[in-house]
């Protein structure tokens, strides 16, 4: 059924697991009840996913990274009444939480402000995606899905997983940041397709000899730098791109990757509305049955149909195909003694495509070591700011707001960290 | 290349290729991430960019940079020909690196001269275990009606496999004294004039009948129960000093218990060696002697245990010697003295891992892995005892498919094994004979 890293789990040993879950955390019987899950043992993890999805509950897929603390603010935001943290019995977060009418996925998506906001899909409505998906991306047949990125994300778990398996492969999932092991089990599978972001991709092709190729491999989450693009492109024997969102899954899927902007040929199942050309990007919108779909992105449909990406309309940060919402940052750093104002931003960065950067002002000279310690305990490793500064005061306009186009501009150029706290 | 070279090129790495700015911290005990503000994007380009720019190559067993804490931590991964540890603080308290971690007794030929390698200082005696966990038992021992029985101990399993690895690793000729074409009264005698004329550094071991020492714990309650234990002489002449490295256990004993022992018929064997020829083994050895051991496709004892329990149930009186269902109680009596020695990939993993300095969480995942196969047999035997005592047959599904999630699980182990032992040959500069490509060639 699914292999990760090196040992494989039948069909029988996955539903035995998930079985035990259900058994264990009293599943049945109570279709609708919205469940977080944040395991660092992906089996587990997975147990656990069938058992809801199964139970017709609904499920908030956390990163491993994701410190307790964190994870119990994020599933109490998340309208999850329980929570479970690498064990079969959860804990209650929300007594009052309500149960929805129907089971569903729930993801995080940008909102304004770069406030996260909580999406939830149905499973009918991912079963539909995974139909089309499959439907119309015939290539991949007969290929084994290597999936070397989270499967608490869409793109790992729908689109490499649930589509794996949909398609009768066995998939196998990598939790590493070893590009050698990964290089080694690619070597070890029979038509390998890696599900991957940009900075692992580049990382293999650098490390392939000359005249050896990745058989297949799929990138999505953030555009990949000209010079990246080239060498994966030279190294795999198929390159793939998709693109999608928490709330529409994924929306266009490329079977030939030519330049790092084509998104490819949106799925059959949705609409779309965008810019007409290059001179004239709009809005990416989805049109669904409940309404319109803002991706925030900037875009144009060539004449040809392909969709082509041209930038991020908000302020949300994309560190190596994951998103981070300014606001988680700051609201986090806010709640530190003595901080008075805290500012995340976007900083580009060679390594990442982009990072968190933090400007934040307090009663007195806060040391970074404090800040960071401070940030591991309650964000995710892609959520850490990278870059922090202590300014006298943050600057706000008439409103109150405060624009973070400006701080980036004031502070980003910053590469010496002098702040405060030295 | 050495640990301090690899130390200077990751600050070479850090300084010239990711500008990083915390330098002022960096040392071998420099902390990756709290000190040097280093995650996991971060850490893959330092490790291609050691692969890339000093040809330092990342083992490719290493799963994830999350384990590693500290610079020194790093470093050891690519250090050569140094089998200590990083140069981190005293390992904690039951870490695979340290001194003190529980060692494991699942074969007593093996533990008896593995006794005598551990008073040898700076020797490790853990990759002798190499040839234990899937180490030769028997099915049936030509005696009638024992044909389907599975046995740890049979005329047919000598222990010349060990006699001969022990001696090309660690240098000691294991003499077998015991010679099985005189009486077992001229055994004796040899034995009672090994023991009063040994030199200090000759350990003898004698195979006794551990069912007639009642004083002694027998906790698989088997009968009768071979086993070999080392004998010295002690203050008191009507008394052996006995040391039984299997069941950690040394004492005195009374000599005609230990004589009656003996001279049971159910046992006949005896080997000595000499301490003083101990040498430590060469990397050529140790990777000749893991292939020797190591059958990644095969797992005999899953296999035996499902073949004994199909014949079981297959209905043919006449060619199984007219067994049935109940008859696996008997049959399957000896499986938990054979599958704890399961617990030798333990030390498998535990030489790999400290030769490699590789990090204590990973280590312990494999042990988790290794106490479920235990267990897993443990509740394998109990189904089995089970359907034999009910003869209910409809619980024989559940048998199998327990069976087929042992394998599983053993072949997962062995995967993981696999893959640390190429990482070490690698970092030996042993040439593997399995050697995997890196990626699929281009046609």
């Amino acid at each position: 059924m699914i292999r990760i890293d090196d040992t494989f789990h039948s069909r029988a040993g996955i539903e035995d697991l998930a079985a035990r879950f259900a058994e264990r955390a009293g599943l049945s019987g109570r279709p609708g009840v919205r469940y977080a899950a944040c395991f660092s043992d992906t089996v587990d993890w997975l147990g656990l996913f069938f058992a809801v999805r199964a139970a017709g509950g609904s499920l908030l897929p956390l990163h491993p990274s994701t410190p307790p603390a964190a994870a119990r603010r994020m599933a109490r935001e998340g309208g999850c009444r329980f929570l479970f943290l690498d064990g079969m019995t959860p804990e209650e977060i929300a007594p009052e939480a309500d149960a929805g009418d129907t089971g569903q996925l729930v993801q995080m998506s940008s909102g304004t402000t770069g406030a996260p906001k909580y999406i939830a899909r149905s499973w009918a409505d991912i079963d539909r995606e995974i139909e089309s998906y499959v439907g119309h991306f015939r290539e991949p047949e007969g290929m084994t899905p290597v999936i070397a990125c989270p499967t608490t994300h869409s793109y790992g778990l729908i689109c490499g997983l649930l589509v794996g398996l949909r398609r009768g492969a066995e998939p196998l999932v990598l939790n590493t940041g070893n590009p050698k092991y990964i290089l080694r089990k690619l070597a070890e599978t029979e038509r390998p397709l890696l599900y991957s972001s940009p900075v692992i991709l580049q990382a293999l092709a650098k490390l392939l000899p000359d005249g050896e190729k990745i058989h297949a491999a799929m990138t999505s989450g953030t555009l990949l730098p000209d010079p990246w693009f080239e060498r994966i492109r030279l190294k795999t024997r198929h390159l793939y791109q998709q693109y999608g969102c928490s709330e529409a899954g994924c929306i266009a899927v490329n079977p030939d990757m030519a330049a790092s902007g084509d998104m490819g040929m949106p799925l059959p199942h949705h609409r779309l509305r965008t810019g007409a050309g290059p001179d004239a990007p709009e809005e990416i919108v989805v049109e669904g049955p409940e309404g319109d779909i803002h991706t925030r992105d900037l875009g144009y449909r060539r004449p040809d149909g392909m969709l082509v990406f041209v930038s991020r309309l908000d302020d949300t940060i994309n560190v190596s195909g994951l998103n981070v919402y300014p606001k988680d940052v700051e609201d986090v750093v806010m709640a530190l003694p003595g901080v008075t104002d805290a500012v995340a931003f976007r900083k580009a960065d060679p390594f990442a495509g982009e990072r968190v950067a933090l400007v934040f002002s307090a009663t007195e000279p806060v040391p970074h070591r404090s800040i960071r310690a401070w940030c591991r305990d309650h964000l995710a490793a892609h959520q850490q700011p990278t870059e922090i500064l202590q300014a006298e005061s943050l600057p706000r306009m008439a409103n109150g707001k405060i624009s973070r186009r400006q701080v980036a501009e004031s502070y980003g150029a910053s590469s010496d960290g002098a702040g405060a706290g030295r | 290349m050495r640990r301090d070279d690899v130390v200077e090129a990751i600050r070479t790495v850090l300084r010239d290729h990711l500008r990083n700015r915390h330098l002022h911290l960096f040392g071998p005990e420099a902390r990756l991430n709290e000190d040097l503000y280093l995650d996991s994007i971060l850490m893959l380009e330092v490790f291609l960019q050691l692969e890339l720019s000093f040809g330092l190559s990342v083992p490719d067993h290493v799963m994830t940079s999350r384990e590693l804490a500290t610079v020194a931590d790093l470093a050891g991964l690519f250090a050569e020909g140094e089998a200590a540890p990083p140069a981190a603080p005293e390992p904690p308290p039951g870490s695979v690196h340290g001194e003190e971690y529980v060692d494991i007794k699942v074969h007593c030929f093996v533990s008896s001269v593995c006794d005598a390698v551990k008073r040898t200082p700076g020797i490790d005696h853990r990759p002798f275990y190499f040839g234990v966990w899937d180490a030769d038992f028997a099915v049936g021992d030509g005696t009638p009606g024992r044909e389907w029985t599975l046995l740890y101990h049979a005329p047919s399993i000598s222990h010349d496999f060990f006699r001969h690895w022990f001696r090309r690793l660690y240098g000691p000729e294991v003499r077998e004294w015991y010679d099985r074409t005189r009486s077992k009264a001229e055994n004796l005698e040899t034995l009672l004039d090994l023991v009063e004329t040994r030199p200090d550094t000759l350990s003898v071991m004698a195979m006794v009948d551990l069912h007639h020492l009642p004083e002694r714990e027998n906790k698989f309650n088997q009968n009768p129960f071979p086993h070999y234990l080392m004998l010295e002489t002690s203050a008191d002449p009507e008394a052996f000093f006995v040391s039984d490295p299997d069941f950690r256990w040394e004492g005195e004993i009374a000599k005609d218990k230990i004589v009656n022992a003996f001279l049971q018929p159910t046992v006949a064997g005896g080997f000595a060696f000499d301490r003083a020829d101990i040498h430590p083994p060469a990397a050529a050895d140790l990777k000749a002697y893991f292939e020797a051991c190591f059958h990644p496709d095969a797992n005999p004892l899953t296999a035996a245990v499902r073949r004994i329990v199909a014949g079981h149930l297959a209905g043919h009186p006449s060619e199984m010697g007219g067994r049935t269902p109940a008859d696996l109680v008997t049959a399957l009596r000896e499986l938990p003295v054979i599958s704890i020695r399961k617990y030798a990939y333990e030390h498998g993993f535990a030489f790999f891992w400290r030769a490699l300095g590789l990090p204590d969480e990973t280590f312990l995942v494999h042990c988790d892995e290794i106490e479920e196969l235990i267990q897993g047999f443990k509740a394998l035997h109990y189904a089995v005892l089970r359907l034999a005592e009910t003869g209910d047959t409809g619980l024989a599904g559940d048998i199998f498919e327990r069976l087929d999630r042992l394998d599983e699980l053993e072949f997962g182990i062995k995967a993981s094994l696999g893959a640390v032992f190429r990482s070490w040959c690698a970092a030996n500069g042993l040439r593997c004979d399995h050697h995997l490509r890196d990626a699929e060639v281009a046609r």
